[in-house]
C-alpha cells in the first residue's frame, strides 16, 4: 500500500510542476528500466487463431509514456508511464504490467570559454543523463505485486576532438568519408541502482552497454535513411548489493539485426531478428534462451 | 497610413538575385516615389542579409568545438555530416543554450536599448526540429527580428 501512496504523491508532484512546462511528448519504446531501453523500439507480434483449442500468441515488449519536458529552471522531465511485457511464445512465459512515474534530468559539466566578442562564458562539455522510474508492477503469472524503482545515469561527452570514441549516441566514423560510407558505429551505456520490492526487497547494481552497427549507412543516407540496416548488441548485467532474491539475475545478452525505416527524427518502424540469452528481473523475464522475429516501433510525438 | 508586412522565405542566392534586380530597376526608374520605395526594400533586404551572415559566423564559432574538426557550411547537416552529438542537439543545455547565448550577444551589440531581462530563450522544441546549420540561423534571426 505504501508503494501506491508513493506513486500517487509523485504523480501529484509531477502534475503540480506542469504549470512551468514548455512541451509535452508522447513516447513509445521498449522499456523504461533505463535510458538505453527507453530509446529502443517496442517489440510487437501477435496472432489470434480462429480456433478455440489454440491460444492467442503474444509477444509485446513496450511502454507508453506521457512526458512533460523542460520543467522548472533545472529542466526536469516528468512523466507518467504504463508498461507491458508479455510473451507466451517462450518456454518460461512472461506477463507483467507496470504503471508509474519517471523523472529525468541532465547534470551538465561546463567549460570556461571565450565567446565571439571576447567575453568569458561557460559552454557545455559533457553531461550525465540521469533517469529514475518508480513503478507498481503486477506479475500475472506469479500473481505477485511489487514496487520497482530504477535509477540510472549515462555519461555523454560532447566537446572533445581527441576523445571522440567516448561520445555516446554519435557516429564514431564520418558517414561521408572512406569506411564510413560502408559502416558506421555508435555506442551507449547506463549505470545505476534498482530496488526490487514484493517478496524479495533487494537493492541491485545495474550496468548496461550497447553497440550499434549501421551497414551501408553512406549509401542509405542518399535516401535519408542512414540507419536503415542495423545490427545491435546489448548486455545488461546486475548484482545484489543489499538483500537476496531468488529471481534470475543472469546477465542478459541480446543480439539483433534488422531494418529500420525512420519516419521522422526520433520515430521509426522496422522488423528485426533477435537472439536473447539471460534474464531480466525488472520485466519478469526468467533465465532462458530464445530467438524472435518481430515488428518494431519507436514513436515520439512532440 | 496603410502598412503592409511582407514575409517570405528565400535562400541566400535568391536573396542576392532579388537585391540585384531591385538595384537594376532602381537605376532605370525616373519616378522618385518608386525609387524611394525600392530603396527602402533594398535597405531592408541588405540589413537582413547582414544579420543572417553575422549570426552564421557566430554560430560557426560556437559549434566548431563540437564538430570533431568537420568544416561548417550553412547547408551542413549537424548530426550526419558534422558529427555533432545527438544529446547536444536535442537536450537542454546544448545547442539550445548556445543559440540563446548567441541571441543575447547580438541583441546586446545591435539593440543596446533592449532590456535583456525580457529576452526569451530560443525554444528547445524549435531547436530539435533543425537539421542543418542554416535552419538554426533562420530560427535565431526570426527571434531577433521579432524584438
Amino acid at each position: 500500500m505504501k508503494n501506491y501512496k508513493l506513486i500517487t504523491t509523485l504523480l501529484v508532484l509531477s502534475l503540480s510542476f506542469s504549470t512551468y512546462s514548455q512541451s509535452i511528448s508522447v513516447n513509445i519504446g521498449e522499456s523504461t528500466t533505463n535510458k538505453l531501453t527507453k530509446d529502443k523500439s517496442a517489440q510487437i507480434l501477435a496472432t489470434f487463431p480462429k480456433n478455440d483449442s489454440i491460444d492467442d500468441s503474444w509477444l509485446v515488449n513496450g511502454y507508453l509514456e506521457i512526458k512533460l519536458d523542460s520543467v522548472g529552471k533545472k529542466n526536469y522531465s516528468i512523466g507518467i508511464l504504463s508498461e507491458i511485457h508479455k510473451n507466451n511464445l517462450i518456454s518460461k512465459e512472461q506477463d507483467i504490467r507496470q504503471f508509474g512515474v519517471s523523472l529525468e534530468r541532465d547534470f551538465l559539466i561546463r567549460k570556461q570559454i571565450t565567446n565571439y566578442d571576447g567575453e568569458i562564458e561557460y559552454a557545455t562539455k559533457a553531461r550525465f543523463i540521469t533517469n529514475a522510474t518508480f513503478k507498481s508492477s503486477n506479475n500475472l503469472i506469479k500473481k505477485e505485486k511489487a514496487f520497482i524503482a530504477n535509477f540510472g545515469t549515462s555519461f555523454s561527452l560532447e566537446r572533445s576532438k581527441k576523445l571522440r570514441f567516448l561520445q555516446t549516441n554519435t557516429r564514431l566514423i564520418n558517414i561521408d568519408k572512406g569506411f564510413g560510407k560502408i559502416l558506421t558505429i555508435t555506442h551507449n551505456h547506463n549505470f545505476g541502482f534498482s530496488y526490487l520490492g514484493g517478496d524479495d526487497k533487494v537493492l541491485l547494481a545495474d550496468a548496461s552497454f550497447s553497440i550499434n552497427l549501421f551497414p551501408f549507412s553512406g549509401l542509405m543516407n542518399k535516401i535519408e535513411q542512414p540507419n536503415f540496416f542495423q545490427v545491435q548488441y546489448n548486455i545488461n548485467a546486475r548484482t545484489e548489493i543489499v538483500g537476496d532474491t531468488e529471481k534470475d539475475l543472469n546477465t542478459l545478452h541480446t543480439l539483433s539485426a534488422g531494418i529500420n525505416y525512420k519516419i521522422n527524427k526520433k520515430s521509426s518502424i522496422g522488423i528485426a531478428y533477435s537472439f536473447q540469452d539471460g534474464a531480466n528481473p525488472y520485466t519478469a523475464l526468467e533465465d532462458q534462451r530464445f530467438e524472435t522475429i518481430s515488428a518494431k516501433l519507436r514513436l515520439v510525438i512532440e | 497610413m496603410f502598412i503592409m508586412k511582407i514575409e517570405f522565405e528565400i535562400d541566400e542566392k535568391e536573396t542576392i538575385l532579388l537585391l540585384d534586380i531591385i538595384k537594376r530597376f532602381m537605376g532605370q526608374t525616373g519616378n522618385p516615389k518608386v525609387l524611394k520605395a525600392l530603396s527602402k526594400i533594398a535597405t531592408e533586404i541588405e540589413s537582413d542579409l547582414k544579420v543572417g551572415d553575422e549570426i552564421f559566423k557566430r554560430l560557426r564559432y560556437r559549434l566548431a568545438p563540437y564538430t570533431n574538426g568537420n568544416k561548417i557550411i550553412p547547408e551542413s547537416n549537424m548530426k550526419i555530416y558534422l558529427g555533432i552529438n545527438e544529446n547536444f542537439l536535442t537536450r537542454p543545455g546544448g545547442l539550445e543554450r548556445e543559440a540563446s547565448y548567441l541571441l543575447k550577444n547580438i541583441v546586446n551589440k545591435y539593440k543596446p536599448d533592449f532590456d535583456l531581462r525580457k529576452l526569451k530563450r530560443v525554444p528547445l522544441t524549435e531547436i530539435k526540429k533543425c537539421k542543418i546549420v542554416s535552419e538554426v540561423v533562420s530560427l535565431i534571426q526570426s527571434q531577433y527580428e521579432k524584438l
